[in-house]
């Protein structure tokens, strides 16, 4: 196996690692230390290792490492500042968005990509780009109303 | 719980990843290691495969993002799509917001959007599986491949690519370059329309249709394509046949319908019966050919 050293642009910083040569982006995140990528189906299905690659929201575990290099890579963690949190997180905690917290995560990244794109968005494209992510505790109710409660004010 | 966090990340173990800075040189290692090498499109079907175990002939990893294949071009006759262009960009352009087109913007878009995102049309054909969405849209519009290899170019009908799951004329040494739609006529309209259970899901089925019509509202020429419902992703031609050259009009489109439901032999799985495949491809037809009569009309 022929490891490749690489260097990934995330939330900002430049950093060099070593990759092996299928190792999806997910598990590379997360050996760095940026654990709000998490991991559950490991085939593209639950949202919960969602990642911004150049702005737009995909599934980490379902990219390889090596692929994301040159791109711009943003975590959760890239969204807030040390002081204060992004308008999106701060609508889920008013809006109680979040139970067990394993989706939130993917959701606000999703929810980030959505309001830059379409600063407007209908309930159902909000619902429609969320699709993608799983959440097994609230339900979606409080989530899009979290997103267009963050719509309304940015 | 224990034994599900020890399962390795990726049922696969790939020796090497390599980012190709030509196509030759893409060649050179389709060509020495074959079928233990894969292009990455997006990435995303090579990983849902890999953690299922399906990929543990694969070695070698080829990267094609430094190809500049990602390109949409209009041209007078044709539009050519290079293979590695991501399926948001033509979910996106305007060249297919035109009637005549439209079915392959319907298909491309579809959720999650995070496979749209990553997702290439390159590797929603060479899959060559028949759950995808863009190959009965591509199917519909007369679509063909152009591969390339060390000995030279050829160029295929969509229509002749696809020969069983998973299985396509693709050679272990070619690529996929390039896609090339032809221009409809004047007063063509196409649609796409898929039935999925869960939003996220792949699609019990799909169809999408095309019709081209003549001053007096014949129809001059008919594609009807279906995704999901049999093995590969394939026209009906029978139900085509049928309808070319007659007034497009209910009681045309309800025989069709008939038609396409005996034409087809759909496959059983996890998702739908045959059977139940069989009465979804009536209903969808018939509603996505009235979508795509109405647009002969704007």
């Amino acid at each position: 196996m022929k490891c490749m050293q690489s260097k990934l642009h995330i939330n900002g910083y430049d950093y060099d690692v070593i990759l092996k040569p299928h190792e999806n982006l997910r598990e590379v995140l997360r050996r760095i230390g940026f654990k709000g990528v998490k991991k559950s189906c490991d085939v593209g299905g639950c949202g919960v290792c969602t990642v911004l690659l150049d702005g737009r929201p995909v599934y980490s575990c379902c990219t390889f490492a090596a692929w994301a290099e040159g791109k711009q890579i943003t975590t959760v963690e890239g969204l807030a500042s040390p002081e204060e949190l992004d308008l999106i997180q701060r609508n889920f905690v008013e809006k109680g968005a979040s139970q067990c917290g394993f989706c939130t995560p993917g959701l606000v990244l999703v929810a980030e990509a959505l309001l830059k794109r379409n600063p407007q968005p209908s309930e159902a494209e909000v619902r429609r780009e969320i699709a993608g992510n799983i959440c097994r505790c609230t339900g979606y109710v409080k989530v899009v109303d979290a997103i267009l409660a963050a719509s309304k004010k940015r | 719980m224990g034994e599900i966090y020890r399962k390795p990340a990726v049922g696969f173990r790939s020796e090497e990843y390599v980012r190709v800075q030509s196509v030759e040189e893409a060649f050179s290692y389709l060509k020495k290691y074959g079928e233990e090498a894969r292009i990455i499109g997006g990435g995303i079907t090579l990983h849902e495969l890999g953690v299922m175990g399906s990929l543990s002939r694969v070695k070698k990893l080829i990267d094609i993002q430094q190809l500049k294949l990602d390109y949409i071009n209009s041209e007078d006759r044709s539009i050519k799509i290079g293979a590695s262009t991501p399926v948001y960009k033509i979910r996106d352009h305007e060249v297919f917001r035109n009637v005549a087109l439209r079915a392959l913007a319907e298909a491309s878009d579809f959720v999650p959007v995070q496979v749209v995102n990553n997702a290439t049309i390159g590797g929603e054909i060479c899959t060559g599986l028949p759950i995808l969405s863009l190959p009965p849209a591509l199917l519909a519009l007369d679509s063909s491949v152009k591969c390339v290899s060390a000995d030279g170019e050829r160029i295929i009908p969509l229509d002749n690519f696809y020969v069983d799951y998973f299985l396509t004329e693709l050679r272990s040494d070619e690529l996929v370059k390039e896609i090339s739609i032809p221009v409809p006529s004047a007063k063509t309209g196409s649609a796409f329309k898929y039935e999925k259970i869960t939003a996220a899901d792949y699609p019990m089925g799909s169809v999408a249709v095309r019709f081209s019509i003549d001053q007096r509202g014949k129809c001059t020429e008919c594609r009807v394509s279906t995704g999901s419902l049999c093995r590969i992703p394939m026209r009906a031609k029978k139900t085509e046949k049928m309808l070319e050259g007659t007034d497009l009009n209910k009681q045309t489109l309800d025989k069709a319908a008939n038609e396409i439901s005996k034409e087809i032999d759909p496959i059983s799985d996890l998702r739908a019966s045959a059977d139940y495949r069989r009465r979804l491809a009536r209903v969808l037809f018939v509603e996505t050919a009235e979508i795509a009569l109405n647009r002969t009309k704007m």
